[in-house]
């Protein structure tokens, strides 16, 4: 079944769901795990604590399957519980931590090129996790999910215009921030141009 | 608004009918330019240096492919939440007491805090003076006596003036 569900929309499988066919929720599963993934991710720091929002979404998803109203996508509906999962997830974290600047970025040293970059993405993303919730939410479902300004208010479940306000101001927060830090701004520009040029040649050899 | 619209621009949000112009304004003003190169760079900073979850191996995803189905196997689809009786009757009731409040907050502090409370004070004094009056003149009349400052420098000053020597009154008045 799950084979047969594959060329169906997400909103056909769930109406299959619904009929009784359990086995075509796994096509959503397979389907949308591993975006998921990542946004738990970019939230907790933490592959296993993100494995777990992941998995608790998708049961959540299940159980509540009858609530969900067409109104907006399946995939904004998942991201939002995803989004909520990750954020009492964060807040109980935060309860057992006394302080939560000291929480590493589990970043994989091997995936890395270099201890710069490394340096850089850490710097860059301790701004990003400072910012507000709201914000920081519109700004990864941007930035690293490519959602449009209507996914993203479906996900956040506010107005198209906040959501991009929330994005707009995540955005100049962070320009500031970053260009306050004066070696940080050295090191982003400099790497910057090291993958403008990689692209550049990568998309000429691709030519 | 500057900043809005350089989002839409910058996003490729922007109304084809005003992207022209947002064209013209953006060549025409340097600051604005220099905003969006500003918000461009951090744009390619953070997609550059996402700090993204490590690569993980297709097995790792079957797995927790898996392990869902497994949990999602052992759960049921929730009825869609009905409405309770106490949610059915939360919101007339919520609206009733809200209208009580105001409707009390009206009734019982206005007089208090109005210029109605002011005057029923004054009502009640006045009342309790006649009576006063009507029982002691006396204590009345030093109840309502009255000395301001003027007075008390005219008091002072005859004080002094009896006091006053010739030779001082002299002095001050002339020969």
């Amino acid at each position: 079944m799950a084979e047969i569900s594959g060329n169906l929309t997400d909103n056909e499988i769930v109406s299959l769901v619904m009929e009784g066919d359990r086995k075509a929720f796994s096509t959503l599963v397979k389907r949308h795990q591993k975006p998921l993934l990542r946004v738990a991710y970019r939230f907790v720091k933490d592959l296993d604590a993100a494995e777990d929002v992941v998995q608790e979404s998708f049961i959540k998803a299940y159980e509540r399957l009858s609530s969900f109203e067409a109104r907006s996508t399946f995939k904004s509906w998942l991201f939002q519980i995803c989004v909520n999962t990750a954020k009492n997830k964060l807040r109980d974290r935060m309860d057992d931590m006394s302080d939560i600047e000291d929480v590493p970025l589990a970043v994989n040293a091997q995936a890395e090129a270099s201890l710069v970059h490394n340096a850089v993405s850490q710097l860059i993303q301790t701004h990003v996790d400072q910012l507000p919730f709201k914000q920081k939410t519109a700004l990864v479902m941007r930035i690293y999910e490519d959602m449009s300004f209507k996914e993203i208010a479906e996900v956040m479940d506010c107005p198209y215009d906040t959501a991009k306000a929330n994005y707009r101001h995540a955005l100049m927060r962070l320009k500031d921030e970053l260009s306050s830090n004066k070696d940080l701004a050295q090191w982003t520009q400099e790497m910057n141009t090291f993958f403008t040029e990689i692209n550049r040649r990568v998309a000429e050899v691709e030519s | 608004m500057k900043e809005q619209w350089i989002i839409d621009y910058l996003e490729s949000e922007a109304d084809p009918a005003l992207w022209l112009e947002m064209k013209r304004e953006l060549a025409e003003n340097w600051q604005a330019q220099q905003e969006l190169n500003d918000l461009k760079e951090t744009k390619e900073s953070l997609e550059n240096f996402s700090g993204e979850l490590p690569e993980l191996s297709e097995d790792f995803f079957e797995q927790m492919h898996e392990k869902i189905m497994a949990q999602v196997e052992q759960k049921e689809i929730l009825p869609v939440p009905q409405p309770t009786v106490l949610s059915k009757i939360k919101r007339p009731v919520t609206a009733a007491s809200a209208f009580l409040a105001i409707f009390l907050a009206v009734v019982v502090q206005t007089p208090l805090t109005s210029e109605n409370s002011t005057h029923l004070a004054q009502k009640q004094a006045f009342e309790e003076m006649v009576i006063l009056a009507m029982q002691d003149p006396q204590s009345l009349a030093q109840l309502t006596s009255y000395q301001g400052a003027s007075d008390f420098f005219v008091d002072a000053a005859s004080e002094n003036f009896d006091d006053l020597s010739i030779h001082q009154f002299q002095k001050v008045m002339g020969p």
